[in-house]
């Protein structure tokens, strides 16, 4: 798929994200650390959402990625975190994968309350979507 | 009494009562206490209003009668010293913007406190419906203010046992949940239990700062 349409989808996706995604990056994760075909195990009308968020993560994970960025300040209006799935993609498959350094993005989470419980939130369902899928795949 | 209270003089009272072996001392003590006690509630109440707003405790006169009660204690421990220090003794108006700011500050100290302390038990913050969204952001802020300034000059990893201490503490994660983000990643539980003792000792201790800092 090319550079162009992955960003096109990158663009929809974050416009329609309304809150966290835990869940579907929860099987992606699943997918990607077992290498198994998961998205037959997500509901039909989750699927076409869960390859969106693939697609994406295809599209953050390309060579010449721009890398993450943190507000340096506490966010005034929107939280940063807010419907931004690209950040969680990054932050837990790519960046998670590869040991950067978290510090900027920890200090962030401290003076932002708005983004720590995003923060919170996002982990909360993805650990709730792993236990599933882990249960689900070995029954 | 009434007529007591008109000829209240500001600077007598106060020297009265810092000096315990004046013969004026419980006078004083007493005309005092009676001037303000209806003030210092009054800014208390308020306190506690925005604390709660919407889902007020059925025990909320109890609560405000404790915190005004601890902040005469405060007023008059160590030989009154927080009325020693006040030194516009000529001024009514500036001795009562001193007592507001103590009295406000010493209510939302102890309302975080009974929050704070709470979870620091384990137990769930299951009086959470009752705290405004404005108050959780506050014992946010204040947890991370606190551990922030006793973090000490040579603590590492400041910054994220803060985040693991608040995770676990107010959004009520796991030791297992707590392995999930990339940012603990290498944390073993007996570490996340020691950052979490270490935090809950600070915050434990940090009365005792505060009440210094309060009087400076």
């Amino acid at each position: 798929m090319s550079a162009s349409i992955l960003g096109r989808i990158h663009e929809e996706v974050v416009a329609k994200t309304s809150f966290t995604s835990g869940k579907y990056i929860a099987y992606l994760s699943f997918a990607l650390q077992s290498q198994r075909a998961i998205v037959d195990k997500l509901p039909p009308s989750e699927r076409e959402r869960f390859e969106q968020v693939h697609d994406l993560y295809l599209y953050l994970s390309r060579d010449g990625a721009e890398p993450l960025e943190i507000p340096p300040d506490r966010c005034a209006e929107a939280s940063f975190l807010e419907g931004n799935e690209a950040f969680f993609i990054r932050h837990l498959l790519i960046d998670g994968a590869k040991n950067a350094s978290h510090e900027p993005l920890v200090r962030h989470l401290n003076d932002c309350y708005g983004c720590f419980q995003i923060y919170s939130q996002f982990f909360k369902e993805y650990s709730l979507a792993y236990q599933e899928i882990s249960l689900m795949c070995r029954g | 009494m009434k007529t007591e209270l008109c000829e209240f003089d500001l600077a007598d009272v106060l020297k009265s009562c810092t000096d315990r072996s004046s013969s004026a001392f419980e006078r004083a003590c007493f005309l005092f206490i009676n001037k303000y006690k209806n003030y210092i509630y009054k800014i208390v109440c308020k306190r506690c209003s925005l604390w709660y707003q919407d889902w007020p405790p059925a025990e909320m006169s109890e609560i405000i009668n404790d915190i005004v009660n601890d902040i005469f204690l405060l007023l008059f421990k160590r030989n009154a010293r927080a009325l020693a220090q006040f030194k516009a003794t000529n001024s009514e108006a500036a001795f009562r913007g001193y007592l507001a700011t103590i009295s406000d500050r010493m209510a939302l100290r102890k309302l975080q406190k009974k929050v704070i302390h709470a979870s620091l038990k384990d137990i769930y913050i299951t009086k959470e419906r009752t705290i405004s969204p404005d108050a959780k952001w506050q014992i946010f802020d204040y947890i991370v203010q606190v551990l922030r300034m006793r973090a000490g000059k040579n603590g590492r990893h400041i910054e994220r046992n803060i985040l693991l201490f608040n995770l676990y503490t107010l959004e009520d994660y796991t030791r297992d949940m707590l392995q999930l983000p990339p940012i603990f990643c290498g944390m073993g539980h007996r570490v996340v239990d020691n950052v979490i003792c270490r935090a809950r000792e600070k915050l434990t201790k940090e009365d005792e700062y505060y009440m210094r800092e309060l009087l400076h």
